[in-house]
């Protein structure tokens, strides 16, 4: 985990610096290739919800500005633990959904997606449960001319062996949904330990109320996620960066995307006017 | 593995005794050897040419040292000693016994060219066997337009051909198709890790401190070793010798001061070099706490001293240290920086073997530390080497210079270790690794006939990965499989092979030749970057069971001409270069701070090739030169671009430069350079999808699309003023870089746009617009 926090140390230096020293920045006009379109697949099934949602879509030309159109042709099964399999309904838009499930965590479950003749197979283990167990905020003084605020901690009894978690997090009711939001860490440096972590994708405003979700993943989630973030970002293609690629997908048979079993628990902080 | 050496080295001195007979049959043979210096200070003059005025085509050169040793049959001649910028002496010798001949050579008058990349004399380009050699003088550097008026003689190479700059703001440089972390940079022989200041804005040599800097692109000396594509070989001066002299510069970034002078009566000289940035002194003024509290510069500190014990020992000692340090008040703090130091004593075993031994300790680290809420966290990470060299240089006759050695260095990679009060937070220390990389070479530089000469060698090297450590086995994805731990010095793997170094000219005539060159390098160290520019933070790694060395191979021609009684040289040589086991990264790789990071490494090959031209006119008013290279350099990696051949970053097809200086009057140059590259290959998305109902762009290839050329003019102009006392010579020197202010791409990205987020745009960002300088230089 703290490397993260080290890297986003390190990178707000240098490109602070960067901008310091120089520099300047102009929307271009460039031309892309229009790469021949590619199945999306999406699909979740989370600890605690009795449903599961998974969602059909093509890659579009970059710069178009249609957002993706749902694809409700195909077809889509979901293996329980038990080995039966349940198939999903297309409720339009590219969504396909099955209720009244009964999720357990410590399990495994996958998805397979039929669609004009191809198939894509994808699962994803839930981890045993991982309870958020309390948070935290502490006061943040804005520098450089940024505004005061809160950073907020969560407090988590990691167990010992490799885990893997995603921190998301909204305030007042909205998510915070953007590539920067992202935020997976590893346990390599306090593994088994009682972990407390900024929050330090973002600063809360006074009087947000803040509801954070701990999930745990199992290692293709976390490296899917983890390459999601950093191709998703605005700073992917800047020389402080590797070069650009797709994220690490767990879906086989060449389509993009991720099917996703997580655990979940929740948490909200009010902060002080 | 010191056995191991002493087996090769055996080998080696019994190949030298039988050379040994051969060329002493003839029994009246003398040898004349000696020093040439530098009438005004005493410097070594290194590669100074020694001729016999009655044998055309005969003579021998100065080594590193400035020494040189001639042996001839009995008889009377004329030796000439010459050097480009000093007046030719010639010395009447009756060589009835061996004798030493020390000559100091006196500065040509302003006749010659201000500016000139250095090395040769008259058409010394065409009967040198070595090609592929790019050799700057420092001083040649100063009047060459440079961002912020910083001399820099790195970027003064990236106007040569063959030599890519890694980009604006970067230090780093390709030769020939390789990776910027290909290059090995000798600081008086010891290996500097990053040669970057300030992000790489800046390189770490201040050109006031150097004496010669010599790149070799192809045909790569026996004597160098460890680095794939090229060796950069930098000299510090020595001092000077007859007089306490200084140098100094104040400048827009940074400040300068060069003292130096005579020890001992003359028999020894110093020289202590700094330079200091001084951009945090206005972070002072300001009103905020926090950027009141910041620190922001660099600094380099260059000292040499050098001591004649007697006729024949002489001993040096030369060190370097430089560091970054960037602190924002007492959230976070960064420094990173190089230390070499070089102990070296030179011995005249007989007067036609001369020694040299060298002790040598280089030290790369960088620390940080931020403080999060009242905890202070702290990073550091560094590698370290003690390394010991032995060379030989022997003289046997004009026909053939013979140098021998061998070399071994102990590397300590100490990747990372956390330190924190944090209260959830265990200190923790990646394994340390050790290894020992040595080599053994003999090489042989002889003129077969007049216009007939070959330089041959071969260098063993051999790598030992030695424990105290761990070693990992991964399966394909790059998943940890096994670990083994290995005790102290315990050997964990071995690598070992043969680069064979071959070179050969042929004289067509007096003012044109052929020359081709054989050459295979082996590279035992990898740095591990997670970023398409150098970073401070990447790390060294040694090769391992995992790591395997590098190679390349490269076979080159070249075709050299003098035009017009030596105005114009001209020079065109062709390259074709494969690679091995180059490394890359899986998508998404995590280096950092990460014991098992040779699972994120995937492994293929490369090929480059290409062109370079080369006209340039060393005199006159008007002088400098133009390069042009057409090149291409490719990667094959079955993990990237599913497998296909795909352009390295460094792939750039056209790269042109032009240099000129013009001397309006004696006190007045005027300077100009223009450079012209393709954009490099680079990574854009070709679609784009939505997951979490964020944009997400969709790749299809690697390095599938250029970034836009680049192009830039910088002018500069140079006043001497008057001089009033004998010794005190001052200078303004003006510069502007980018002069029309060309708005060349730094990076492109893409973001959404910030009205319609359904919308996404092209960013582009530059870096220097127009930037005028101004550098006020002294010397005394």
């Amino acid at each position: 985990m703290r490397k993260n926090q080290i890297l986003y140390f390190t990178s707000l230096l240098f490109t602070g610096l960067l901008i310091a020293i120089t520099s300047c920045t102009k929307v271009i006009d460039i031309e892309l290739k229009d790469a021949e379109r590619k199945y999306v697949v999406e699909g979740a099934v989370y600890e605690g919800v009795d449903s599961v949602l998974v969602r059909l879509t093509k890659t579009n030309s970059f710069f178009s500005t249609n957002t993706p159109q749902g694809l409700n042709n195909g077809v889509v099964k979901l293996t329980m633990p038990d080995q039966s399999i349940i198939t999903l309904n297309s409720i339009g838009e590219g969504y396909y959904k099955a209720s009244g499930l009964t999720i357990t965590p410590a399990s495994t479950y996958a998805m397979r997606v039929e669609i004009d003749g191809q198939t894509f197979t994808a699962s994803s283990y839930m981890k045993p449960s991982m309870p958020l167990d309390s948070l935290e905020y502490e006061f943040s003084p804005g520098i450089f001319g940024g505004e005061d605020g809160f950073s907020v901690f969560l407090y988590f009894q990691d167990q010992p062996g490799k885990d893997w978690y995603r921190i998301l997090s909204s305030v007042d009711g909205i998510p915070l949904n953007k590539p920067e939001d992202i935020l997976v860490i590893d346990d390599n440096l306090n593994d088994g330990n009682l972990i407390r972590i900024p929050i330090f994708t973002h600063t809360y405003d006074y009087g947000d109320t803040v509801d954070v979700e701990l999930q745990s993943l199992d290692a293709p989630l976390y490296e899917f996620y983890q390459t999601f973030a950093a191709v998703a970002s605005e700073d992917a293609g800047s020389p402080f960066n590797a070069a650009p690629a797709n994220p690490e997908s767990n879906i086989q048979g060449g389509a993009l995307g991720v099917f996703g079993a997580y655990t979940s628990s929740r948490r909200t902080i009010i902060l002080p006017q | 593995m010191f056995p191991l050496a002493l087996q090769h080295l055996s080998r080696i001195l019994s190949i030298l005794t039988l050379l040994l007979f051969c060329t002493s049959a003839s029994s009246q043979n003398f040898t004349i050897t000696g020093h040439v210096k530098d009438a005004a200070n005493g410097e070594d003059i290194i590669g100074a040419v020694i001729a016999v005025n009655e044998i055309p085509g005969k003579g021998t050169a100065t080594n590193s040292y400035g020494f040189y040793s001639l042996t001839l049959p009995s008889g009377q001649y004329t030796i000439s000693y010459q050097f480009i910028g000093y007046a030719t002496a010639q010395v009447k010798v009756d060589l009835t016994a061996s004798r030493k001949v020390d000559i100091e050579l006196e500065a040509e008058g302003k006749t010659l060219a201000e500016v000139e990349i250095v090395g040769e004399k008259k058409d010394e380009n065409i009967r040198k066997t070595e090609m592929g050699v790019v050799r700057i003088d420092p001083k040649a550097v100063e009047s060459v337009p440079v961002l912020f008026g910083e001399k820099d003689i790195i970027k003064i190479f990236q106007l040569t051909p063959g030599v890519k700059s890694a980009g604006e703001g970067n230090a780093g440089f390709y030769v020939r198709g390789g990776g910027s972390d290909q290059n090995l940079i000798l600081l008086d022989e010891a290996p500097v890790y990053n040669a970057s200041h300030l992000l790489g804005f800046f390189s770490v040599f201040n050109s006031d401190a150097l004496k010669d800097v010599t790149l070799y692109k192809g045909g790569m000396p026996s004597e160098y070793g460890g680095r794939s594509s090229s060796v950069m070989d930098i000299k510090m001066r020595d001092g000077n010798f007859k007089r306490f002299s200084g140098t100094g510069g104040i400048g827009l970034i940074s400040s300068r001061l060069t003292l130096e002078g005579p020890i001992a009566k003359g028999k020894g000289s110093f020289m202590v070099s700094g330079r200091r940035t001084y951009a945090d002194v206005f972070l002072k003024a300001s009103k905020d706490e926090n950027i009141k509290k910041s620190t922001l510069y660099f600094y380099d500190l260059n000292i040499k001293s050098n001591y004649e014990i007697n006729a024949k020992n002489r001993i040096y000692l030369s060190g370097y240290f430089g560091r970054d340090n960037f602190g924002l008040a007492d959230a976070f703090g960064f420094d990173w920086g190089n230390a070499t130091g070089t102990l070296r004593w030179n011995h005249l075993v007989s007067n036609r073997l001369f020694s040299n031994t060298s002790l040598i300790y280089s030290d790369y680290s960088y620390r940080f530390k931020f403080n999060a809420s009242g905890s202070d966290v702290k990073f550091s990470s560094s590698i370290r080497d003690w390394n010991i060299k032995q060379d030989f240089s022997y003289f046997p006759n004009p026909n053939n210079k013979i140098k021998f050695g061998f070399q071994s260095i102990y590397h300590t990679f100490i990747p990372g270790v956390v330190e924190s009060d944090y209260e959830s937070f265990t200190n923790t220390q990646l394994t340390n690794r050790y290894a020992l990389e040595s080599g053994v070479y003999l090489q042989n530089d002889q003129s077969i006939t007049e216009k007939f000469g070959l330089q041959y060698g071969v260098r063993y090297s051999f790598f030992n990965y030695l424990g105290k450590g761990k070693s990992y086995t991964f399966d394909d994805k790059g998943n940890k499989l096994t670990e083994t731990t290995f005790g102290s010095g315990e050997i964990i793997k071995t690598y070992g092979g043969f680069e064979p170094r071959i070179s050969g000219r042929y004289e067509l005539n007096k003012v044109s030749s052929v020359k081709a060159s054989l050459n295979r390098a082996y590279q035992y160290l990898h740095l591990l970057s997670n970023s398409t520019s150098s970073q401070p933070t990447d790390i060294w790694v040694p090769s391992s069971n995992n790591v395997k060395p590098q190679s390349s191979d490269q076979v080159s021609l070249g075709y050299f001409r003098n035009l017009k009684d030596n105005t114009y040289e001209v020079s065109v040589e062709g390259y074709y270069k494969t690679m091995a086991n180059v490394i890359d990264y899986r998508n998404g790789a995590d280096l950092f701070f990460n014991d098992e990071a040779e699972g994120q490494l995937v492994y293929g090959k490369g090929r480059a090739y290409g062109v370079e031209i080369f006209v340039r006119k060393q005199t006159g008013k008007l002088t400098g030169w133009i390069s042009y290279t057409l090149s291409r350099s490719l990667r094959t990696i079955d993990q990237i671009n599913e497998g296909s051949e795909y352009p390295s970053r460094q792939d750039r097809i056209h790269d042109f430069a032009i240099v000129g200086m013009y001397s309006i009057t004696d006190r007045l140059k005027v300077s100009a350079n223009w450079v012209y590259y393709t954009g490099s290959a680079v990574t854009f998305p070709s679609g784009k999808y939505q997951i979490n109902g964020i944009s997400v762009p969709y790749y299809t290839e690697r390095n599938g699309y250029r970034m836009p050329a680049y192009h830039r003019m910088d002018i500069g102009v140079t006043l001497d003023n008057k001089k009033k006392r004998e010794h005190f010579h001052s200078s303004w020197n003006f510069s502007v870089y980018n002069l029309y202010a060309r708005e060349n791409a730094y990076s492109i990205t893409f973001r959404a746009n910030a009205d319609d987020p359904d919308k996404t745009e092209a960013v582009r960002t530059a870096l220097f617009k127009l930037v005028p300088s101004v550098t006020y230089n002294f010397t005394f």
